[in-house]
């Protein structure tokens, strides 16, 4: 009986439950609850629960081993934050300061822009959520609707939440043409050069819309972003030539100023290359503009090259023909005249005729051609006659001889 | 008492009140809110019971309910008895019996469950029973040393104290008999046990039963004012010598019954706590260490 009595107080251990438990488990837990659970969680001689955590919460895991998410670096002490055994009702996630004003950086996705006044269930709902695992790890635990509880599991690509407006058309980085702080004002510091056409010259300062037209049966309307034709300028441009030339616009026009023609347009290649003066002449002296025309562009097509008068008018009115290059070249109209070959006219020029000036014998103009019959249609008789019808010695001595020299059609 | 020992005991209190007070500062808050808001605190991670603080507090409160055994051992055991006065070493006990408990209610944070709670209110049974065995001891008549007197040894203190209430103070037979009464020797001793509770409730009133029992006396005799004090002093000391003597028998029984609370509670708690400390060191709390 005496030793009996030290038995009496270990009647009050019999009623207790969990004896070793420090608290009651929370009711996520519940199932837990049990002297011999307690090494489902606590590792005996470790005081943190991190492994007993993570070996049930699967999903935690893989993110701390993966490095990415709010717990990447939290590998331990998972109960410094989540406490337990304080009671059915205590709820295992808690946010130390008002939840609006968590820091989401702690994430690894910083919150910019408009993203910042959202409100967190406009995200973390269930619907968004994409990751396998805690789809998989909330079907297991259905009990407690946990894919309306979690924050994990959504994917960091913007079309995770948003409509992709593009309907594919592009890919799905979108934060390369927009950003947080207006989603619709597309950034303008889109990097171009990553396109398939670089923008060079006066590209750069043109509006994106001015090229990439709406897709106007879409809702909503958004530019179209891919198969625009950029390989012709006329993709964009209308072709102000009417196809009165074919090749490449780049050939004349420069992409600084469209209007600007290209100086260094190499005549050369063309069915009319320049040469002398022509090459210092303006190109709209010949290349008229077509009146008619909106916009007034010049004709580039269908001038007549193949003699001069359709550009420079014709001082001899004809009479010498069209073919004026005989005579003139295009150094100087006027100064440089082509030597003329006398000898292949009916009257070549031999002796003192050579230097005679043309006006002297060609006394209207060129085409008047004085009669080479005889000498006395040029010259005057200072014989007054006394030799008319002759044909003495001393008259084909002294000048008829010569005179043949000279003009050979006077011979027989 | 010795003046080093009071010199510690005094050191000892102020630690303990300073403590206390420390505590009580920095861990308020904490322990007033709910077990749920705890968590949440600032406070938590060090006043939590497996706390910096808190785990601290079990350890020091834990080791000086252990180290309150020593009077156990120097009480009981032989070997043990050339160490200091008992006395002595029931003054530490006592302090040891407040001072653990309050340092592992802290230790508990006021959270009270599973197998280690058993330990707990064991404790606080211990401390209880040992506030109530305080009180009973002290009806128990002992000499300077603490070792008890015998029945006879006090019945013949008493008789002397009489007689010289007689022979120095002229005191008559008729106001012997107003000391006797408000001694309640009578009632205490036909009482039994329970004479402790009229123990208890004449030792209540009784500055207030003995200034008007010396007025009275003094009014009626002619005592000279210099032996008032000599008078007072033995009336107080007759008078706590009569109750003593009526419930000498019952203080002796009931001792006996207050052991077979005391140590029972003392070994639970002592168990309990031991597979309690163990079972925190195999879940790898090992305080700062």
């Amino acid at each position: 009986m005496n030793l009996l009595r030290y038995f009496i107080p270990f009647l009050f251990v019999l009623p207790l439950k969990g004896q070793f438990s420090p608290g009651e488990l929370s009711k996520y837990h519940e199932d837990l609850e049990g002297t011999l659970n307690c090494i489902k969680c606590h590792e005996l001689g470790k005081k943190e629960l991190s492994d007993g955590c993570v070996i049930c919460h699967s999903p935690l895991k893989n993110r701390i081993e993966a490095g990415t998410g709010f717990h990447k670096d939290k590998k331990s002490d998972c109960g410094g934050c989540h406490s337990d055994h304080n009671g059915r009702d205590f709820e295992l996630v808690y946010w130390p300061k008002d939840i609006s004003r968590f820091d989401h950086d702690e994430t690894g996705y910083t919150l910019t822009g408009k993203h910042r006044s959202l409100k967190c269930n406009q995200c973390h709902t269930r619907e968004l959520i994409k990751a396998p695992d805690i789809i998989a790890w909330a079907k297991d635990h259905s009990k407690f609707s946990v894919l309306d509880r979690t924050f994990l599991g959504l994917d960091r690509k913007c079309i995770a939440c948003h409509v992709d407006v593009h309907r594919g058309e592009v890919s799905d980085d979108c934060s390369s043409c927009h950003n947080t702080d207006d989603w619709h004002l597309a950034a303008k510091q889109f990097d171009h050069t990553l396109a398939k056409f670089r923008l060079v010259g006066a590209h750069r300062t043109v509006t994106c819309e001015k090229c990439h037209k709406p897709h106007t049966a879409w809702k909503p309307a958004v530019p179209q972003l891919t198969g625009l034709v950029f390989d012709k300028c006329t993709g964009c441009h209308e072709d102000v030539h009417r196809g009165e030339v074919a090749g490449e616009c780049q050939t004349c026009h420069d992409n600084s100023d469209w209007k600007r023609v290209r100086q260094t347009f190499d005549h050369t290649k063309s069915r009319y290359p320049l040469t002398g003066s022509h090459v210092t002449v303006a190109c709209e002296k010949c290349h008229k503009p077509h009146t008619e025309w909106i916009p007034i562009v010049p004709q580039l097509t269908g001038l007549i090259y193949d003699n001069c008068t359709p550009c420079h008018r014709d001082v001899h009115k004809g009479s010498y023909g069209t073919t004026c290059e005989r005579c003139h070249t295009t150094n100087d109209w006027k100064k440089d005249l082509k030597p003329f070959d006398h000898s292949q006219t009916k009257y070549p020029l031999l002796g003192k005729h050579t230097a005679v000036k043309c006006r002297e014998c060609h006394t209207e103009d060129l085409n008047h051609l004085p009669s080479f019959t005889s000498c006395s249609a040029c010259h005057a008789d200072k014989h007054f006659g006394q030799f008319a019808g002759r044909q003495d010695v001393t008259v084909i001595a002294k000048h008829v001889i010569p005179c043949m020299v000279l003009n050979r059609q006077l011979l027989p | 008492m010795k003046t080093v020992h009071r010199v510690i005991m005094a050191l000892l209190i102020i630690s303990l009140l300073a403590g206390i007070t420390w505590v009580m500062y920095s861990a308020g808050t904490y322990y007033l809110a709910t077990i749920q808001e705890r968590p949440r605190l600032a406070q938590h991670k060090l006043w939590k019971p497996g706390g910096v603080f808190g785990h601290g507090l079990g350890i020091i409160g834990g080791s000086g309910m252990i180290i309150m055994f020593i009077y156990s051992l120097r009480k009981r055991i032989r070997r043990f008895r050339r160490w200091g006065r008992l006395q002595t070493w029931l003054n530490y006990h006592i302090f040891l019996g407040i001072a653990g408990p309050i340092l592992v209610t802290f230790h508990t944070a006021f959270k009270f469950g599973g197998l280690v709670s058993v330990s707990y209110w064991s404790m606080v049974a211990v401390a209880l029973s040992g506030f109530i065995g305080r009180y009973i001891y002290t009806k128990i008549p002992r000499r300077v040393s603490g070792k008890e007197l015998t029945l006879q040894e006090f019945e013949e203190r008493d008789h002397e104290m009489k007689e010289n209430l007689k022979r120095e103070f002229n005191i008559s037979g008729e106001t012997m008999r107003l000391i006797d009464k408000i001694t309640g020797a009578e009632k205490i001793q036909r009482r039994g046990l329970l004479g402790i509770f009229t123990i208890l409730s004449l030792d209540m009133v009784d500055w207030f039963a003995q200034r008007k029992l010396f007025k009275q006396i003094t009014t009626s005799t002619s005592i000279p004012e210099s032996q008032l004090k000599a008078f007072r002093r033995l009336l107080k000391k007759r008078v706590k010598t009569a109750r003593q003597i009526a419930f000498w028998k019952a203080a002796h029984d009931l001792f006996h019954y207050w052991h077979v609370i005391h140590k029972p509670f003392a070994y639970t708690m002592i168990i309990i706590m031991i597979i309690h400390v163990i079972t925190a060191i195999t879940f790898g709390y090992t305080w700062i260490l």
